[in-house]
């Protein structure tokens, strides 16, 4: 009998909770959505406001800046920010002018201390963007102690190289730091737009340091180097040959990519093993290095890929391969190929629908009707 | 004598019965509790973007959606046509036409110009025969026509015959937000070198209205069937996999909406053929690959990308898709066996699998005999009818608070149902389940436990209507 009481108060006391949280849900929807509508028609208000006021000079607008609502000053901001993101040149700096009034600049570099990592995060995004004066020394302060910020922070040097000494260099290394956190995807195409044509503080870095790197990192680093486009006659690589011998089959894979912007250099073609390289057992390296040769072209990789066609054991390396040759010899007859000739016919009666052609199917022997 | 044994045994089945029931309700209550607080706490770091053009960025993977397709020739044209308006820079389509009988193929050809790849593939793709390959000269649209082999074989077809680094698996009769790759694809992007399966959120399109391809208003369908499902995915396939995500146990990535990473998914071996849950099979065998090889990985549900997709409105269609579903756990559960309990697999060994096998699986049944254990006690004149009427209470009550709580967090966090007509309906089902909907699913869980006995491997016919159409209730 205790025991069906204590069971039926419990039964009560749920069941009156259970309503006053049914309550207070179907509240919170209520005002939740009275504020989302009161916010979109203040962001289409604002919104038009912001086009005209925006060609206006700053004291022209100090008043209209002044009379706004917190939430209207917010709405002003994201838009501030939105348009910061996609405009250049007179009308970003307009935009940038607008931003300095509402004290944009300010209020980023005093969240750049704040607890939310997203905050610390939207505020470097946010000083990315505009013309706050911000130092090296406060970035190495407040965004080296996560990956993430210093990302952003390297992001930041990027936008803003005119303003800062070296940045690609001290980006470089804010967002290799220690080489143990791999980088995002936007910090791989950070650190690439940091590294490419004549000055490339990576290839530097990664000569000192490549031995303490990770394999995901150092993956990663190869990777970005095979995207950059490599000016520097001296730059020096021969920390990349040992790569080639790594015991990862993914990493030996990166390493190989990572040649492929030095081929217009003579001493790199004479020095890298291509001929060892495809005899690698791994197929995701033989892949890699048909990818190189149909890079570097000439009569070498014609050669070589030629050779691959007929003799790859691995189905998709092969097709790689031949499309690797299709693209530098487009010409080459199904007889040459034999070994891939369902790989050759695949290639040209894709080909075919792509560029809207009849495809020509060989003859069973071999030759091209 | 007898009394006393009867006495006892219902005490021990009572005890028995509470015990699982308050597993039950604390580890949903757990995990909702905590998605919802990482929910929250994520949402300043869910709306940073990072400066940059993102469609700019050459190091964005590629990835094919394979799209299994069998006898969708009601939604498949509409399917397509949303996925081609994505907002992702690289991406093709594979749709796997897996021997439909009705116009499927007919009513792609006549939407998108395929034509015929006049070759074949010299690959060997490890599924039915291909019969041929069509591809839209306009754009990345790729049709294989194939041998039926079933929606696992479908899916073969598509990650083995891709050369993008992902592939992202939907269902033909889904619809997915322009929005929704960019946003799943998220974790690859942040975590490239760990991530190797994300899942996406499924939402209810019965009672969606569907425009370009996107919902231009989203409220609750008039069917009561639906509604219990609506109530019921809030819980079990929103919140309840973000808490299981967070925990690193997400053993299920819907077969509606997951992206894989294509070389992971190769190397063990693709999907089984044999199970009809693929989706759940193919996480788990995942799950013990990666710890037994000692890779670090990761594993996420991304709540805030979805996909929309048709949900049962008759009895019938729904009994048939709940007992594969069920069949489909006990097979992964049966197959992955040696794993549960395990330390040697971590999280997923001593709670994911456990967790399944306990509370979804075992305590499924358990309910059920418990609904009709009651009533048998009742008239044997063993349970006190006053203590039967306080238990049923309390397990109501219980059963609707970690649903009532789901609803509190749609408020808090995605607000896909942002009408509060719409968020008083679902939480008035929440308590209206606990009484109707659950009993019948703790019914179906007996019988699909029976048919599992009996080797019953089908699927079941899952009859379409298209979207934007209200089904008949």
């Amino acid at each position: 009998m205790e025991s069906t009481i204590l069971l039926a108060w419990i039964g009560a006391i749920l069941f009156i909770f259970l309503t006053a949280l049914s309550l207070v849900t179907v509240g919170l929807s209520w005002w939740t959505r009275r504020q989302e509508r009161l916010e979109e028609q203040d962001r289409q208000h604002v919104r038009d406001e912001l086009f005209e006021q925006i060609d206006r000079e700053p004291q022209a607008r100090e008043s209209w800046i002044a009379g706004l609502s917190d939430r209207e000053r917010a709405v002003l901001t994201s838009l501030v920010e939105h348009y910061l993101r996609l405009l250049s040149g007179q009308e970003r700096a307009r935009y940038q002018e607008l931003a300095a009034e509402l004290a944009l600049g300010a209020r980023a570099e005093a969240d750049l201390t704040a607890d939310p990592l997203g905050d610390r995060l939207q505020a470097i995004a946010m000083l990315s963007l505009l013309d706050h004066p911000i130092s090296h020394d406060r970035l190495e302060e407040t965004c080296v102690r996560s990956q993430e910020t210093r990302e952003a922070a390297a992001r930041l040097l990027l936008e803003r190289r005119e303003e800062f000494e070296q940045p690609a260099a001290r980006a470089t290394r804010l967002l290799l730091w220690e080489g143990t956190e791999p980088l995002s995807v936007y910090g791989l195409e950070t650190l690439s737009r940091l590294n490419a044509g004549e000055e490339s503080p990576l290839l530097d870095l990664a000569a000192e340091h490549v031995s303490k790197w990770n394999t995901a990192v150092v993956s990663q680093v190869c990777l970005v180097i095979e995207h950059t486009e490599q000016l520097d006659p001296g730059a020096s690589i021969d920390w990349l040959f040992p790569l080639l011998e790594h015991s990862d089959p993914e990493l030996r894979a990166a390493a190989v990519g990572a040649f492929t912007p030095f081929g217009w250099r003579e001493d790199i073609r004479n020095r890298l093993d291509v001929r060892s390289l495809l005899a690698d057992p791994a197929p995701v390296v033989r892949k890699a290095t048909y990818a190189l040769l149909t890079e570097w072209g000439g009569s070498l990789g014609h050669e070589l890929l030629l050779r691959a066609v007929r003799t790859e054991p691995n189905d998709r390396a092969r097709l790689a391969a031949m499309r690797g040759l299709h693209s530098i010899e487009p010409n080459v007859p199904v007889s040459a190929v034999e070994a891939s000739r369902s790989a050759w016919i695949w290639i040209h009666a894709e080909q075919a629908i792509l560029e809207g052609d009849a495809l020509e199917l060989p003859e069973p022997t071999g030759s091209v009707a | 004598m007898f009394e006393t044994i009867g006495q006892s045994f219902v005490f021990v089945f009572t005890i028995v019965a509470l015990s699982y029931f308050l597993l039950v309700n604390s580890t949903y209550l757990t995990l909702t509790g905590m998605a919802i607080g990482h929910l929250r706490s994520r949402r300043d770091l869910d709306a940073y973007e990072p400066v940059g053009s993102f469609t700019a960025n050459d190091f964005l993977p590629g990835i094919a959606i394979v799209v299994p397709a069998y006898n969708e020739e009601h939604v498949i044209v509409e399917s397509v046509s949303a996925l081609r308006s994505l907002e992702y820079p690289f991406y093709e389509i594979i749709v796997v036409n897996d021997g439909s009988t009705d116009g499927t193929r007919e009513a792609l050809f006549e939407a998108f110009e395929l034509q015929s790849i006049d070759a074949s593939y010299p690959i060997d793709l490890p599924c039915e025969p291909i019969d041929e390959i069509y591809r839209s000269p306009a754009s990345d649209l790729v049709l294989i026509d194939k041998a039926n082999g079933g929606k696992a074989d479908a899916l073969n077809a598509g990650l083995y015959f891709t050369e993008q680094p992902l592939y992202c698996a939907i269902d033909a009769d889904s619809l997915i937000e322009r929005g929704s790759l960019r946003e799943i694809v998220e974790p690859f992007l942040t975590e490239p070198t760990k991530t190797v399966a994300t899942g996406g959120s499924v939402r209810i399109a019965n009672g969606v209205s569907f425009a370009k391809g996107k919902p231009s208003t989203v409220s609750l369908p008039g069917n009561h069937l639906v509604r219990f499902q609506a109530v019921e995915y809030l819980r079990a396939f929103f919140l309840g996999r973000t808490g299981l995500s967070r925990i690193g146990s997400l053993l299920i990535i819907s077969g509606a909406f997951g992206l894989f990473k294509t070389s992971v998914i190769r190397e063990i071996g693709g999907y089984d053929t044999e199970s009809i849950t693929e989706d759940m099979e193919l996480v788990v065998r995942l799950h013990r690959y990666l710890i037994e090889a000692d890779r670090p990985y990761e594993v996420t549900f991304v709540p805030h990308p979805i996909v929309w997709t048709e949900a049962p409105s008759s009895l019938d269609v729904l009994s048939r898709q709940r007992n594969r579903w069920f069949r489909g756990m006990l097979g992964t559960l049966l197959k992955h066996r040696d794993a549960i309990g395990r330390p040697r697999y971590g999280i997923v060994g001593v709670f994911g699998l456990p967790m399944f096998l306990i509370i979804e699986t075992i305590g499924r049944l358990i309910e059920g005999a418990g609904y009709v254990a009651i009533p048998v006690f009742f008239l044997a004149g063993v349970l006190d009818p006053v203590f039967a009427i306080a238990f049923l209470v309390v397990a109501i009550a219980l059963g609707a608070f970690v649903t009532v709580l789901a609803v509190t967090g749609e408020v808090l966090t995605y607000r896909r149902y942002d009408d509060p007509r719409d968020i008083a309906l679902l939480l008035w089902y929440s308590v209206l389940e606990s009484v109707t909907y659950r009993p019948w699913r703790a019914f179906v869980a007996w019988r699909a436990t029976l048919s599992y006995v009996l080797g019953d491997k089908s699927w079941g016919a899952m009859p379409r209507t298209g979207f934007g159409r209200e089904t008949k209730d």
